[in-house]
């Protein structure tokens, strides 16, 4: 009984957050565009960002 | 029912999204571009392949690889204006990379609210050119706009 208190408590606070984050990115590939430009990309498309040469802002 | 392009405005960003999509333009960091007076037009236009036979007598058009349109915006001159600063910028430098987006705005003096129409592209700008002088006209500028990937068609963040 304790035990599946504990789990329900668990589960609630793994509930996925409705809007997902952004992440501000500065370009380092000119192919991309200007150097030093600035992106905020859904933290879930982040990949596609950092593949092609776009880094996270310290 | 037809209506005019009067309240579209252009915004303006120094890079290519990583995706050609309503989340990747949305990221990029973008600048209202002031004194629009002709906007670039867009869209894309294929080749066509032509493909004869000989029985037939009819030759037949496949379509081929599709290119971007290369047009013309025409801005009046503001001066200091970031927008119109960071065109010219994009316009003058090496490649040119960058993105627009054209918001059919419906907010106060045609500012862009949510869910206003929305188009994003993504291109170069090239071959900046400062309004020739002469005692009858204004100053302003143009600045070539070439598409390199499909128009997306949204509605405003």
């Amino acid at each position: 009984m304790g035990n599946r208190d504990i789990r329900r408590v668990s589960d609630d606070s793994l509930e996925p957050d409705a809007t997902p984050r952004r992440i501000l990115l500065i370009n380092t590939n000119k192919s991309n565009g200007d150097i030093g430009a600035t992106a905020s990309p859904l933290e879930t498309e982040i990949a596609q960002w950092l593949a092609l040469g776009w880094t996270r802002a310290e | 029912m037809s209506t005019n392009h009067i309240g579209k405005t252009i915004y303006h960003a120094v890079a290519a999204p990583a995706t050609n999509t309503k989340a990747g333009f949305e990221a990029l960091t973008w600048v209202l571009v002031k004194g629009g007076q002709t906007l670039p037009q867009l869209g894309i236009s294929h080749a066509m392949i032509d493909v004869p036979d000989l029985q037939t007598g009819f030759t037949l058009g496949i379509k081929g690889a599709a290119t971007g349109v290369d047009t013309t915006g025409t801005f009046r001159d503001i001066p200091a204006d970031a927008g119109q600063v960071a065109i010219r910028l994009a316009g003058n430098s090496q490649s040119g990379v960058s993105s627009i987006k054209i918001v059919d705005g419906s907010g106060t003096d045609n500012a862009p609210v949510t869910g206003n129409p929305t188009e994003y592209a993504q291109g170069i700008m090239h071959s900046v050119q400062v309004n020739q002088a002469d005692d009858s006209s204004f100053e302003g500028f143009t600045v070539g706009f070439r598409q390199n990937a499909p128009t997306v068609i949204t509605t405003h963040p």
